[in-house]
């Protein structure tokens, strides 16, 4: 708004002083209605404009301020989160180690069937405790990671997902229904980092499917001709109303979950990765009935 | 007596005692001959009078670090391997792990058939001489050429355009010639994480790179893929 100061002022201040000196010095009444009036008029209109110009630039800038501010202290609180975890991560692996090499130097010890299935059992939670940690850190070091672009075909990926997943023995009778809308957009290849979308894909395909007993999961591909939305749809156990906002959270599980085996780890990564591709999630769910999760990602340009 | 009876000297370099003692004792029941170091102070003195077969070392010690001790080491001009344990910023460790002369790396926490295995590996490099084909700045195989500095790659003499993972994966079976590498063991070293990345990850790869190259699969003369159990890079290879 500089060039409001640099002209305009000045140019106000030139235009109100000739109408002043015109005013005083003429005394011809037509004169002044002539001329004083509408330059006066002029100067109004004038000082109206700046005021409205001026008012919106303040405004402008301070929702930027504000913005700004919102955006820092977010960033600010992710890197503090980025550090604790490194922190944590860092502090745990040393006696993580040294835990699972004495397991391990004691398994081949010699053999004794109660002391064998006591060290059975702390293996496993060793090596639970283990994934652990490094699936936390996983996401944390995604964050902030640099992305290997190239030209992926989701559906390419998608079909992937599905057959590695049937391999898994607890699928193997499980299906998934691959659908793909060709029209009125066909759908076109995204810019992303191949591995990392199949990592994405695969978690919440694997969700849908550790989260339901039958029916068959749902995959829908389709195109608006700017993005790639991909649902993925289950009959499951749903998730509560309660837990919907927290599930893209780290360590968050639904409150109905009981015994299904898992980290709280997998959909964060899901939307950790999908916003490193400047994408978006979403699920709808209802609980006892079923999930629907979308994600959307920008098409190639 | 053949070379075969002779057990390997390796020294064992962490600030942890009860991960030597563990792991000194594991290593000892796979038939090596373990010493142990607690610094890199330590490691230094011991590598010259024990003249270690190879050289397994933590990166995060007190005073003198892994780092710091495998840098040394080849300032001295000893070539002796060396596998480093790292534990931070996994991707950024790994590759400077391998840029400043380590063998090769595992993070920790780790499995000690996994550290046994890559051990074994090591010195099998070293034996057969191939090991230098790591330090190496082009490797070359049959009209193949591999600027690994620039990261660059030539099929006689003129540049194709391969993605960088693929690029990632040709360098290590190429600095490798001959090994067998599981899809898995590839995945957790080229792509430096251990994601469920389906292993189909690796075929997608090597399809890239015999498309690009225009090999044919059933007679390779560069990766080969050995059925049901991974890859092996075949040609012969020259520095």
């Amino acid at each position: 708004m500089n060039w409001v100061r640099a002209f305009l002022a000045p140019l106000m201040g030139v235009i109100v002083a000739a109408a002043l000196v015109l005013w005083l010095w003429v005394p011809d009444l037509r004169i002044v209605v002539r001329v004083g009036l509408p330059v006066l008029v002029l100067w109004l209109g004038l000082v109206l404009v700046a005021a409205v110009l001026i008012t919106r630039a303040v405004r402008r800038r301070l929702r930027r301020a504000e913005e700004r501010g919102r955006r820092w202290a977010l960033e600010e609180a992710q890197s503090e989160h980025r550090l604790f975890v490194a922190r944590l991560d860092h502090e745990l692996k040393n006696p993580l180690a040294a835990l699972s090499l004495a397991v391990t130097n004691l398994q081949q010890g010699p053999a004794d069937p109660a002391t064998d299935r006591t060290l059975a059992g702390v293996r496993t939670q060793v090596d639970r405790l283990t994934r652990l940690v490094s699936d936390l850190r996983k996401v944390n070091d995604l964050s902030a990671a640099e992305l290997e672009r190239e030209r992926v075909d989701l559906v390419e990926v998608l079909r992937e997902v599905t057959m590695t997943l049937a391999e898994v023995p607890a699928y193997a009778d499980r299906s998934v229904e691959l659908s793909v809308h060709e029209a009125p957009w066909p759908v076109g290849p995204v810019d992303g980092d191949r591995e990392l979308l199949f990592v994405a894909f695969y978690n919440v395909v694997l969700n849908a499917l550790k989260y339901s007993t039958d029916g068959p999961v749902h995959v829908h591909a389709r195109s608006d001709g700017v993005n790639v939305t991909i649902e993925v749809s289950d009959t499951g156990i749903g998730v509560p109303a309660a837990d919907q906002e927290a599930m893209w959270q780290e360590l968050s599980r639904g409150g109905n979950v009981g015994h299904v085996a898992g980290s709280g780890l997998g959909l964060p990564l899901v939307a950790t990765i999908v916003d490193l591709h400047r994408g978006s999630v979403g699920a709808r769910s209802q609980e006892g009935v079923g999930t629907r999760v979308e994600v959307s990602l920008p098409l190639a340009g | 007596m053949p070379e075969m009876e002779q057990r390997p000297v390796v020294l064992l370099v962490d600030d942890e005692a009860e991960i030597t003692a563990n792991l000194a004792q594991i290593l000892a029941r796979s038939g090596f001959d373990v010493h142990t170091a607690a610094d890199g102070a330590e490691a230094l003195t011991a590598v010259t009078t024990l003249d270690p077969d190879l050289v397994v070392s933590d990166v995060l010690m007190p005073g003198l670090d892994g780092r710091e001790l495998l840098r040394r080491l080849r300032a001295d001009d000893r070539w002796t391997p060396v596998i480093l344990l790292t534990q931070v910023g996994e991707s950024y460790e790994r590759a400077a792990a391998l840029d400043e002369g380590a063998d090769d790396y595992l993070n920790k926490p780790f499995d000690p058939q996994e550290l046994i295995s890559r051990i074994r590996a090591v010195l099998r490099r070293h034996r057969q001489g191939s090991a230098d084909l790591a330090r190496r700045d082009r490797l070359r195989s049959d009209g193949l050429e591999l600027d690994r500095v620039g990261r660059r790659v030539f099929l006689d003499g003129t540049e194709v355009t391969l993605t960088p993972r693929t690029v990632a994966l040709l360098d290590y079976l190429m600095s490798r010639p001959g090994e067998l590498h599981t899809r898995e063991r590839l995945l957790s070293s080229v792509w430096g994480y251990d994601f469920p990345v389906s292993t189909r990850a690796v075929d997608h790869r090597v399809a890239e790179l015999r498309r690009t190259l225009g090999e044919d699969a059933s007679q390779p003369r560069w990766v080969e893929t050995v059925q049901g159990m991974g890859y092996r890079f075949c040609g012969k290879v020259s520095a």
